[in-house]
């Protein structure tokens, strides 16, 4: 009899399980820019990345995906947007997932964005009223009953006009098979949790960077979600974005970081954009290690101004002659800008600063006993 | 408006300064106007680092003198008086750089800067934030006014809150306009151009609810 | 002046688009201007203004003598505020630099500025008699003392309001805005205010316009430089 109720409970669970896959419905809704000149194979890889990898979790699981909300070359624009967040009618148990490949833009002086770029969809930089902050596609869909809610954008973050991408290293191509696949792992990200992840492919500041086989941040993501598929990591969206994070970092040698904040089954977690800890401190000085490792220390954000303004007698004395001047260049290492300045005083001016975040060494000289007693310096802001 | 700083000419005793023929060439006005941007980014990110720190500790306070003083250090003037000629040729004197803020939405009479920076430091808040935005655009370029200066101007958005026992009682964004001199400084001995960016009185253009 | 001569455009707009000129300059304008039953009319009226930019070529530059800027401020005369409008140009300096220059001011009748073609006048007789009648004149008339000059004296404004300011009886309170008047345009005359709005209609925009005759806009010129 016992054994009888066990196997009543087992098929009951299964079914229950095989019955919640077949009720749970994915709408991914995706928008990627793939005939900007510039970035546009590179979107498109991203688009059958995307594709791909979902209609495996899509046999593997079972699910039912609406596939017809994909929107790429011209028909990646606003209206479409709007309208396909508009439209979206989802049940309780569903799962949207929004994913955006293309140009990104951080708002000008609108502390409202906070961490979340703009989309600029396949409009050019003159056409800045027409992009979309993902904050706007966050609001709109939190007001969706879907159970589970996924935002990833995969595009700049930077406040520049416009920045080309450039190639970082690829991941290997990860094989598609379903065979092998942890089925319950998968589950557990898909089909039993409940809440929202905001991901996007690299902090405020910064640029996102892809080679032509799709942005790195989405590479990073997808090789997470079959690291996931093979039984390995854990089955926490927490955990797959701070996976997905450190790959990005790998890829792109630490010059992208991806920021995401995960509400899952009220288990939190995010990386909010950190502060500057100094690892960004940028220090260009070919052949002056000395001078660069100074300089690096005296930008670092992570020591306190007190701490930094502490430095500068130490640098001088060991590095500098008494007399030692500065010159400043602009952006174009070649424009004189400000007059000369002592070392101490420059020194002070870089350790009291909060918008200097590193400097460009453009030309140095010593004296006979091997003390700079001249630089010509480039602040990178 | 043209101006000229009577202290800088005392210590620029090495360099001479001359009028030239030559205008100020495209590549480096956008230098210059980028600078220029630049001294306004650094001039809000002081500001947090001076407001309401006069409850604080020792050192808190000396630090905060220090930025008054770097802050100062961006304007014409430096927070004084300054001597100058204008467009005609004329010698004139310059009241200090001044300094305009809102409170609740509504413009408050000008003060000299060096004054503003000291209420700052003065506030009784507890924590206060001014907003690091970028400074919106430079109006147009840069006009010469004579004797090697050239003078613009920009808008930029500056968001100042502050709380006091928890609560926000300050929050207040405004759009604010700044002047910008550049000044040309010519060295005979290796035939360059220094170029000096000067920031100058700050109003409110518009105040944001 | 950028986007009136289309050096810049309202961002949004489809430089493609067959219709982006005319679309570009209607951003320049105060849409509340417009009654709400009067769009269509409000949009002919434009292209109108539009075709006759175009078909001159006309282009707005800095160093045009065909704009004014007004100057609204407060002042103090008789410890009571008065509003005028200080009207300025801008101008060449004899060292070839460009600086503005106040040529006129407006509402100077609310202190009681008038160049009145009525005239006072002195006797025939009065050199017989040392001019006597002038004490008395400045006793009484003093007020209207300006009504005895020459029938082919004009009065100044400017002066009268230079001479006010520089004897401190009238003294400078505070600025208020600035307005731009512009007369580029053959027939037209516009006026271009600063909005201060969240909407896209914001900043400055063309607050007013005209089509006028020559004579009518040599009139409203002279009111602003005081010729």
């Amino acid at each position: 009899m016992k054994k009888v109720l066990l196997l009543i409970a087992a098929f009951t669970a299964c079914s229950y399980q095989h019955l919640k896959a077949e009720t749970v419905k994915v709408y991914p809704i995706i928008f990627c820019n793939t005939e900007d000149e510039k970035i546009g194979m590179s979107c498109q890889n991203d688009q059958y990345r995307f594709v791909e990898q979902l209609g495996i979790i899509e046999t593997a699981l079972g699910l039912d995906v609406d596939w017809t909300m994909a929107f790429t070359g011209n028909e990646c624009n606003k209206p479409n947007l709007e309208k396909v967040i508009s439209n979206l009618d989802c049940g309780t148990n569903d799962v949207i997932i929004f994913y955006y490949s293309g140009h990104g833009v951080h708002a000008k002086a609108d502390a409202a964005d906070g961490w979340l770029p703009q989309m600029c969809l396949n409009y050019n930089s003159y056409d800045q009223d027409k992009f979309v902050p993902v904050t706007y596609v966050q609001s709109k869909l939190k007001g969706k009953p879907a159970r589970l809610c996924l935002i990833l954008t995969d595009c700049c973050n930077n406040e520049a006009e416009w920045v080309s991408v450039k190639s970082a290293s690829a991941s290997d191509g990860k094989p598609a098979n379903t065979g092998n696949i942890d089925i319950a792992r998968l589950k557990k990200l898909f089909c039993e949790s409940k809440g929202t992840v905001v991901a996007t492919s690299s902090k405020r500041g910064q640029v996102s960077l892809g080679p032509k086989e799709g942005g790195c941040f989405s590479m990073a993501f997808w090789d997470e979600i079959y690291r996931i598929e093979s039984g390995q990591g854990e089955a926490t969206w927490k955990a797959v974005m701070e996976q997905t994070k450190k790959l990005t970092l790998e890829y792109t040698n630490n010059k992208q970081e991806p920021v995401y904040k995960v509400d899952v089954d009220g288990i939190g977690g995010s990386a909010p954009p950190p502060v500057n800890t100094g690892n960004n401190t940028v220090v260009i000085a070919v052949g002056e290690t000395e001078l660069a490792n100074a300089f690096k220390r005296i930008v670092d954000g992570s020591y306190s101004n007190t701490q930094r303004l502490g430095m500068v007698d130490g640098i001088v004395q060991s590095l500098f002659t008494s007399d030692a001047q500065v010159l400043m260049v602009g952006r174009n290492l070649t424009t004189r800008i400000g007059l000369p300045m002592s070392i101490s005083k420059y020194l002070e001016e870089l350790a009291l600063s909060k918008t200097v975040k590193g400097v460009n060494i453009v030309k140095a000289s010593k004296n006979a006993n091997g003390k700079y007693n001249q630089i010509t310096i480039s602040e990178i802001r | 408006m043209k101006t000229k700083i009577a202290i800088l000419v005392l210590m620029l005793g090495t360099f001479s300064m001359s009028l030239h023929a030559e205008r100020l060439s495209d590549e480096d006005r956008a230098t210059l106007e980028q600078h220029a941007l630049e001294k306004i980014n650094d001039f809000i990110s002081y500001l947090p680092e001076i407001a309401a720190k006069s409850n604080k500790s020792y050192e808190e306070k000396q630090l905060a003198q220090k930025y008054i003083a770097k802050t100062l250090e961006l304007f014409i003037g430096e927070g004084n008086d300054y001597e100058y000629i204008d467009a005609a040729g004329n010698r004139r004197m310059h009241p200090a750089v001044t300094m305009q803020t809102t409170s609740r939405g509504f413009a408050n009479p000008p003060q000299p800067m060096k004054r503003y920076l000291q209420r700052l430091m003065a506030l009784p808040y507890q924590t206060v934030e001014v907003d690091t935005c970028q400074a919106v655009r430079i109006h147009s370029h840069l006009r010469e006014t004579g004797d090697g200066w050239y003078v613009g101007s920009a808008s930029f958005l500056q968001v100042f809150r502050a709380t006091r026992d928890g609560r926000l009682v300050v929050n207040d964004k405004d759009l604010k306009i700044v002047t910008i001199y550049v000044k040309r400084i010519h060295i005979p001995e290796t035939g360059e151009d220094i170029w000096v960016v000067y920031l100058g009185d700050m109003r409110v253009r518009s105040s944001w609810k | 002046m950028c986007r009136f001569n289309e050096e810049e455009h309202f961002p949004g707009l489809d430089a493609s688009d067959p219709q982006f000129g005319q679309k570009n300059f209607l951003s320049l304008f105060d849409y509340q201007q417009v009654q709400k039953d009067k769009k269509e009319d409000f949009l002919e009226d434009i292209l109108r203004f539009y075709e006759a930019v175009k078909q001159d070529g006309v282009k707005l530059d800095y160093s045009s003598r065909e704009w004014f800027a007004e100057l609204r401020a407060d002042f103090i005369y008789k410890k009571q505020k008065v509003e005028l409008g200080i009207i300025l140009q801008t101008e060449k300096t004899p060292r070839e630099l460009d600086c503005w220059t106040i040529v006129g001011v407006t509402d100077l009748e609310k202190i009681g500025f008038a160049d009145s073609t009525n005239r006072l006048v002195l006797g025939p007789e009065q050199h017989e008699v040392d001019f006597v009648e002038i004490d008395s004149d400045f006793r009484s008339s003093f007020k209207e003392i300006s009504r005895f000059r020459s029938y082919q004296t004009k009065l100044n404004a400017l002066s009268y309001f230079f001479a006010l300011i520089e004897s401190g009886t009238l003294t400078f309170n505070k600025r208020l805005r600035v307005v731009y008047h512009f007369f580029d345009v053959p027939s037209y005359v516009f006026t271009v205010s600063y909005f201060d709005r969240q909407t896209s209609n914001t900043g400055w925009l063309i607050s007013d316009y005209k089509r006028v005759t020559p004579a009518e806009k040599e009139k409203i010129k002279s009111k602003y430089n005081n010729r």
